[in-house]
Protein backbone atom coordinates (compact mmCIF):
# COMPACT_ATOMS: atom_id res chain seq x y z
CA UNK A 1 0.00 0.00 0.00
CA UNK A 2 1.43 3.36 -1.00
CA UNK A 3 -0.42 5.43 1.61
CA UNK A 4 -1.31 5.14 5.28
CA UNK A 5 -4.84 4.13 6.16
CA UNK A 6 -5.07 7.25 8.31
CA UNK A 7 -4.79 9.31 5.08
CA UNK A 8 -7.65 7.33 3.56
CA UNK A 9 -9.67 7.92 6.72
CA UNK A 10 -9.11 11.66 6.40
CA UNK A 11 -10.05 11.63 2.71
CA UNK A 12 -13.16 9.67 3.61
CA UNK A 13 -14.17 12.44 6.00
CA UNK A 14 -13.93 14.96 3.14
CA UNK A 15 -10.35 16.20 3.54
CA UNK A 16 -9.47 17.32 -0.02
CA UNK A 17 -5.77 17.59 0.81
CA UNK A 18 -5.67 13.96 1.92
CA UNK A 19 -7.46 12.87 -1.24
CA UNK A 20 -4.93 14.83 -3.33
CA UNK A 21 -2.11 12.99 -1.57
CA UNK A 22 -3.70 9.63 -2.37
CA UNK A 23 -4.06 10.61 -6.03
CA UNK A 24 -0.43 11.79 -6.15
CA UNK A 25 0.75 8.53 -4.63
CA UNK A 26 -1.18 6.29 -7.01
CA UNK A 27 -1.63 8.23 -10.22
CA UNK A 28 1.51 7.06 -12.06
CA UNK A 29 0.84 3.44 -11.23
CA UNK A 30 -2.81 3.69 -12.19
CA UNK A 31 -2.15 5.63 -15.38
CA UNK A 32 0.52 3.09 -16.35
CA UNK A 33 -1.91 0.23 -15.82
CA UNK A 34 -4.62 2.00 -17.84
CA UNK A 35 -2.16 2.75 -20.61
CA UNK A 36 -1.28 -0.95 -20.88
CA UNK A 37 -4.88 -2.05 -20.70
CA UNK A 38 -6.58 0.23 -23.20
CA UNK A 39 -3.89 0.70 -25.90
CA UNK A 40 -4.92 4.34 -26.48
CA UNK A 41 -2.46 6.81 -24.93
CA UNK A 42 -4.70 9.79 -25.75
CA UNK A 43 -7.47 8.44 -23.50
CA UNK A 44 -5.33 7.41 -20.53
CA UNK A 45 -5.78 10.58 -18.45
CA UNK A 46 -9.50 10.65 -19.11
CA UNK A 47 -9.90 7.10 -17.81
CA UNK A 48 -7.53 7.88 -14.93
CA UNK A 49 -9.69 10.82 -13.86
CA UNK A 50 -12.73 8.58 -14.03
CA UNK A 51 -11.02 6.04 -11.74
CA UNK A 52 -10.13 8.68 -9.14
CA UNK A 53 -13.59 10.23 -9.35
CA UNK A 54 -15.13 6.82 -8.63
CA UNK A 55 -12.63 6.40 -5.81
CA UNK A 56 -13.67 9.74 -4.31
CA UNK A 57 -17.34 8.82 -4.24
CA UNK A 58 -16.90 5.27 -3.00
CA UNK A 59 -14.28 5.76 -0.29
CA UNK A 60 -17.02 5.34 2.31
CA UNK A 61 -17.60 1.78 1.14
CA UNK A 62 -14.02 0.68 1.89
CA UNK A 63 -14.16 -1.68 4.84
CA UNK A 64 -10.56 -2.68 5.54
CA UNK A 65 -7.30 -0.91 4.71
CA UNK A 66 -5.66 -4.14 3.51
CA UNK A 67 -7.95 -4.35 0.53
CA UNK A 68 -7.29 -0.81 -0.73
CA UNK A 69 -4.85 -1.67 -3.53
CA UNK A 70 -6.94 -4.57 -4.87
CA UNK A 71 -10.03 -2.40 -4.61
CA UNK A 72 -8.41 0.44 -6.57
CA UNK A 73 -7.17 -2.04 -9.20
CA UNK A 74 -10.67 -3.43 -9.51
CA UNK A 75 -12.00 0.07 -10.05
CA UNK A 76 -9.31 0.66 -12.66
CA UNK A 77 -10.13 -2.55 -14.53
CA UNK A 78 -13.85 -1.72 -14.47
CA UNK A 79 -13.24 1.82 -15.74
CA UNK A 80 -11.09 0.36 -18.57
CA UNK A 81 -13.89 -2.08 -19.49
CA UNK A 82 -16.38 0.78 -19.55
CA UNK A 83 -14.06 2.87 -21.69
CA UNK A 84 -13.47 0.04 -24.17
CA UNK A 85 -17.23 -0.59 -24.36
CA UNK A 86 -17.84 3.09 -25.11
CA UNK A 87 -14.98 3.18 -27.62
CA UNK A 88 -16.53 0.25 -29.48
CA UNK A 89 -19.76 2.23 -29.94
CA UNK A 90 -17.96 5.47 -30.83
CA UNK A 91 -16.63 5.66 -34.42
CA UNK A 92 -12.86 6.13 -34.47
CA UNK A 93 -11.58 9.31 -36.11
CA UNK A 94 -9.30 8.53 -39.01
CA UNK A 95 -6.88 10.64 -41.02
CA UNK A 96 -9.40 10.80 -43.86
CA UNK A 97 -11.88 12.54 -41.52
CA UNK A 98 -9.43 15.24 -40.47
CA UNK A 99 -8.96 18.63 -42.09
CA UNK A 100 -5.76 19.45 -44.01
CA UNK A 101 -4.55 21.64 -41.15
CA UNK A 102 -5.13 18.87 -38.61
CA UNK A 103 -3.25 16.37 -40.78
CA UNK A 104 -0.28 18.75 -41.15
CA UNK A 105 -0.10 19.40 -37.41
CA UNK A 106 -0.42 15.68 -36.64
CA UNK A 107 2.40 14.94 -39.10
CA UNK A 108 4.70 17.56 -37.67
CA UNK A 109 3.98 16.40 -34.11
CA UNK A 110 4.74 12.84 -35.17
CA UNK A 111 7.95 14.00 -36.85
CA UNK A 112 9.11 15.80 -33.72
CA UNK A 113 8.44 12.85 -31.42
CA UNK A 114 9.66 10.08 -33.64
CA UNK A 115 12.92 9.04 -32.10
CA UNK A 116 14.50 5.65 -32.51
CA UNK A 117 13.45 4.48 -29.04
CA UNK A 118 9.94 5.67 -29.48
CA UNK A 119 9.54 3.89 -32.81
CA UNK A 120 10.82 0.67 -31.22
CA UNK A 121 8.39 1.07 -28.34
CA UNK A 122 5.61 1.76 -30.76
CA UNK A 123 6.48 -1.44 -32.65
CA UNK A 124 6.33 -3.45 -29.40
CA UNK A 125 2.98 -1.90 -28.50
CA UNK A 126 1.59 -2.72 -31.94
CA UNK A 127 2.91 -6.29 -31.80
CA UNK A 128 1.42 -6.91 -28.36
CA UNK A 129 -1.82 -5.26 -29.38
CA UNK A 130 -2.14 -7.62 -32.37
CA UNK A 131 -1.20 -10.73 -30.37
CA UNK A 132 -3.51 -9.96 -27.47
CA UNK A 133 -6.26 -9.31 -29.97
CA UNK A 134 -6.43 -13.10 -30.29
CA UNK A 135 -8.08 -13.40 -26.85
CA UNK A 136 -11.22 -11.90 -25.37
CA UNK A 137 -11.18 -8.52 -23.66
CA UNK A 138 -11.49 -10.14 -20.22
CA UNK A 139 -8.67 -12.61 -20.84
CA UNK A 140 -6.48 -9.91 -22.33
CA UNK A 141 -6.88 -7.76 -19.23
CA UNK A 142 -6.24 -10.72 -16.97
CA UNK A 143 -3.11 -11.63 -18.93
CA UNK A 144 -1.78 -8.08 -18.77
CA UNK A 145 -2.48 -7.80 -15.04
CA UNK A 146 -0.60 -11.06 -14.44
CA UNK A 147 2.22 -11.02 -16.97
CA UNK A 148 2.82 -7.30 -17.44
CA UNK A 149 1.68 -5.69 -14.19
CA UNK A 150 3.15 -8.58 -12.24
CA UNK A 151 0.20 -9.13 -9.89
CA UNK A 152 0.14 -12.41 -8.01
CA UNK A 153 -2.68 -14.94 -8.33
CA UNK A 154 -3.76 -14.03 -4.81
CA UNK A 155 -4.02 -10.35 -5.74
CA UNK A 156 -5.89 -11.20 -8.93
CA UNK A 157 -8.27 -13.44 -7.01
CA UNK A 158 -9.02 -10.50 -4.71
CA UNK A 159 -9.62 -8.20 -7.68
CA UNK A 160 -11.78 -10.57 -9.69
CA UNK A 161 -13.39 -12.24 -6.67
CA UNK A 162 -12.89 -15.73 -8.06
CA UNK A 163 -10.77 -18.58 -6.76
CA UNK A 164 -7.15 -18.99 -7.78
CA UNK A 165 -7.68 -22.28 -9.60
CA UNK A 166 -10.26 -20.79 -11.92
CA UNK A 167 -7.86 -17.93 -12.63
CA UNK A 168 -5.03 -20.36 -13.37
CA UNK A 169 -7.18 -22.16 -15.93
CA UNK A 170 -8.26 -18.91 -17.58
CA UNK A 171 -4.70 -17.62 -17.70
CA UNK A 172 -3.39 -20.87 -19.14
CA UNK A 173 -6.02 -20.89 -21.88
CA UNK A 174 -5.45 -17.23 -22.69
CA UNK A 175 -1.73 -17.76 -22.91
CA UNK A 176 -2.21 -20.78 -25.16
CA UNK A 177 -4.35 -18.71 -27.51
CA UNK A 178 -1.76 -15.96 -27.64
CA UNK A 179 0.99 -18.52 -28.34
CA UNK A 180 -1.13 -19.99 -31.11
CA UNK A 181 -1.60 -16.52 -32.59
CA UNK A 182 2.18 -16.04 -32.38
CA UNK A 183 2.72 -19.33 -34.19
CA UNK A 184 0.28 -18.35 -36.92
CA UNK A 185 1.94 -15.01 -37.31
CA UNK A 186 5.45 -16.43 -37.64
CA UNK A 187 4.34 -19.12 -40.15
CA UNK B 1 9.83 -22.36 -33.27
CA UNK B 2 9.52 -24.81 -30.35
CA UNK B 3 6.88 -24.32 -27.70
CA UNK B 4 9.32 -23.30 -24.97
CA UNK B 5 11.06 -20.88 -27.31
CA UNK B 6 7.70 -19.33 -28.11
CA UNK B 7 6.97 -19.12 -24.40
CA UNK B 8 10.21 -17.27 -23.81
CA UNK B 9 9.58 -14.94 -26.75
CA UNK B 10 6.16 -14.11 -25.38
CA UNK B 11 7.61 -13.42 -21.91
CA UNK B 12 10.25 -11.13 -23.41
CA UNK B 13 7.65 -9.34 -25.50
CA UNK B 14 5.34 -8.78 -22.54
CA UNK B 15 8.27 -7.54 -20.45
CA UNK B 16 9.23 -5.13 -23.24
CA UNK B 17 5.61 -4.05 -23.44
CA UNK B 18 5.64 -2.98 -19.80
CA UNK B 19 8.42 -0.51 -20.57
CA UNK B 20 7.01 0.49 -23.95
CA UNK B 21 3.64 1.37 -22.48
CA UNK B 22 5.02 3.13 -19.41
CA UNK B 23 3.11 6.30 -18.72
CA UNK B 24 5.13 9.38 -17.81
CA UNK B 25 4.02 12.27 -15.66
CA UNK B 26 0.39 13.25 -16.21
CA UNK B 27 -0.32 16.65 -17.73
CA UNK B 28 -0.58 19.77 -15.57
CA UNK B 29 -4.33 19.77 -16.09
CA UNK B 30 -4.79 16.34 -14.59
CA UNK B 31 -5.63 17.46 -11.04
CA UNK B 32 -7.76 20.53 -11.94
CA UNK B 33 -9.74 18.45 -14.43
CA UNK B 34 -10.17 15.69 -11.86
CA UNK B 35 -11.58 18.13 -9.30
CA UNK B 36 -13.82 19.71 -11.95
CA UNK B 37 -15.18 16.24 -12.71
CA UNK B 38 -15.75 15.51 -9.02
CA UNK B 39 -17.53 18.83 -8.52
CA UNK B 40 -19.73 18.33 -11.57
CA UNK B 41 -20.75 14.84 -10.40
CA UNK B 42 -21.34 16.12 -6.90
CA UNK B 43 -23.64 18.91 -8.17
CA UNK B 44 -25.55 16.38 -10.31
CA UNK B 45 -26.08 14.17 -7.30
CA UNK B 46 -27.16 17.21 -5.23
CA UNK B 47 -29.81 18.06 -7.88
CA UNK B 48 -31.09 14.45 -7.80
CA UNK B 49 -31.11 14.51 -4.01
CA UNK B 50 -33.11 17.75 -3.99
CA UNK B 51 -35.61 16.40 -6.52
CA UNK B 52 -36.03 13.23 -4.48
CA UNK B 53 -36.57 15.31 -1.33
CA UNK B 54 -39.18 17.48 -3.09
CA UNK B 55 -41.07 14.40 -4.31
CA UNK B 56 -40.96 12.80 -0.87
CA UNK B 57 -42.23 15.99 0.80
CA UNK B 58 -45.00 16.30 -1.81
CA UNK B 59 -46.11 12.72 -1.26
CA UNK B 60 -46.18 13.23 2.51
CA UNK B 61 -48.21 16.43 2.13
CA UNK B 62 -50.77 14.74 -0.14
CA UNK B 63 -51.11 11.86 2.35
CA UNK B 64 -51.67 14.26 5.26
CA UNK B 65 -54.19 16.36 3.31
CA UNK B 66 -56.12 13.24 2.32
CA UNK B 67 -56.15 12.12 5.95
CA UNK B 68 -57.41 15.52 7.13
CA UNK B 69 -60.08 15.60 4.41
CA UNK B 70 -61.29 12.13 5.33
CA UNK B 71 -61.50 13.13 8.98
CA UNK B 72 -63.32 16.42 8.45
CA UNK B 73 -65.67 15.52 5.58
CA UNK B 74 -69.37 15.05 6.63
CA UNK B 75 -70.20 11.49 7.42
CA UNK B 76 -72.59 9.76 4.98
CA UNK B 77 -76.15 9.06 6.27
CA UNK B 78 -76.19 5.93 8.35
CA UNK B 79 -77.44 2.91 6.52
CA UNK B 80 -80.09 1.15 8.48
CA UNK B 81 -79.86 -2.15 6.80
CA UNK B 82 -77.26 -3.73 4.65
CA UNK B 83 -77.87 -4.71 1.06
CA UNK B 84 -78.12 -8.37 2.03
CA UNK B 85 -80.65 -7.62 4.71
CA UNK B 86 -82.57 -5.48 2.22
CA UNK B 87 -82.74 -8.34 -0.30
CA UNK B 88 -83.79 -10.85 2.34
CA UNK B 89 -86.56 -8.58 3.60
CA UNK B 90 -87.78 -7.98 0.06
CA UNK B 91 -87.90 -11.75 -0.59
CA UNK B 92 -89.82 -12.35 2.58
CA UNK B 93 -92.30 -9.65 1.68
CA UNK B 94 -92.91 -11.23 -1.73
CA UNK B 95 -93.33 -14.70 -0.28
CA UNK B 96 -95.86 -13.50 2.19
CA UNK B 97 -97.91 -11.95 -0.65
CA UNK B 98 -98.20 -15.24 -2.59
CA UNK B 99 -98.00 -17.78 0.15
CA UNK B 100 -99.78 -16.13 2.95
CA UNK B 101 -101.44 -18.19 5.65
CA UNK B 102 -104.31 -20.22 4.26
CA UNK B 103 -107.60 -19.58 5.99
CA UNK B 104 -109.70 -22.67 6.08
CA UNK B 105 -113.38 -22.14 6.54
CA UNK B 106 -115.02 -25.16 8.02
CA UNK B 107 -118.70 -25.89 7.04
CA UNK B 108 -121.02 -25.51 9.91
CA UNK B 109 -123.18 -28.59 10.31
CA UNK B 110 -126.01 -28.52 12.66
CA UNK B 111 -126.83 -31.89 14.00
CA UNK B 112 -130.39 -32.09 14.96
CA UNK B 113 -130.82 -33.69 18.31
CA UNK B 114 -133.68 -35.95 17.22
CA UNK B 115 -131.81 -37.88 14.51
Amino acid sequence: MLVEFELIERARKGDAGAFNQIVHAYRRRILGTISRLIFRPEDVEDVGQEVFTRLYFSLEQLRSPDGFDAWLYRMTVNACYDHLRRARRRPESRMADLSEHQILSADSAAGLNASQIESERSAVRDQVSVLLGAVSEQDRMLLIMKEVEGLSLKELAAIYKVNENALKVRLFRARQRVLKAMGNKSV
Amino acid sequence: MSESAQDQTLDRLLHAYRQAAEYGEPSANFMPELWARIESRRSTSVVFERLARIFATGALAVTLLTGVYMTLSPAPPPVEETWVENVVNHQLAQRSAYFGPVQVQTAAYQISPGK
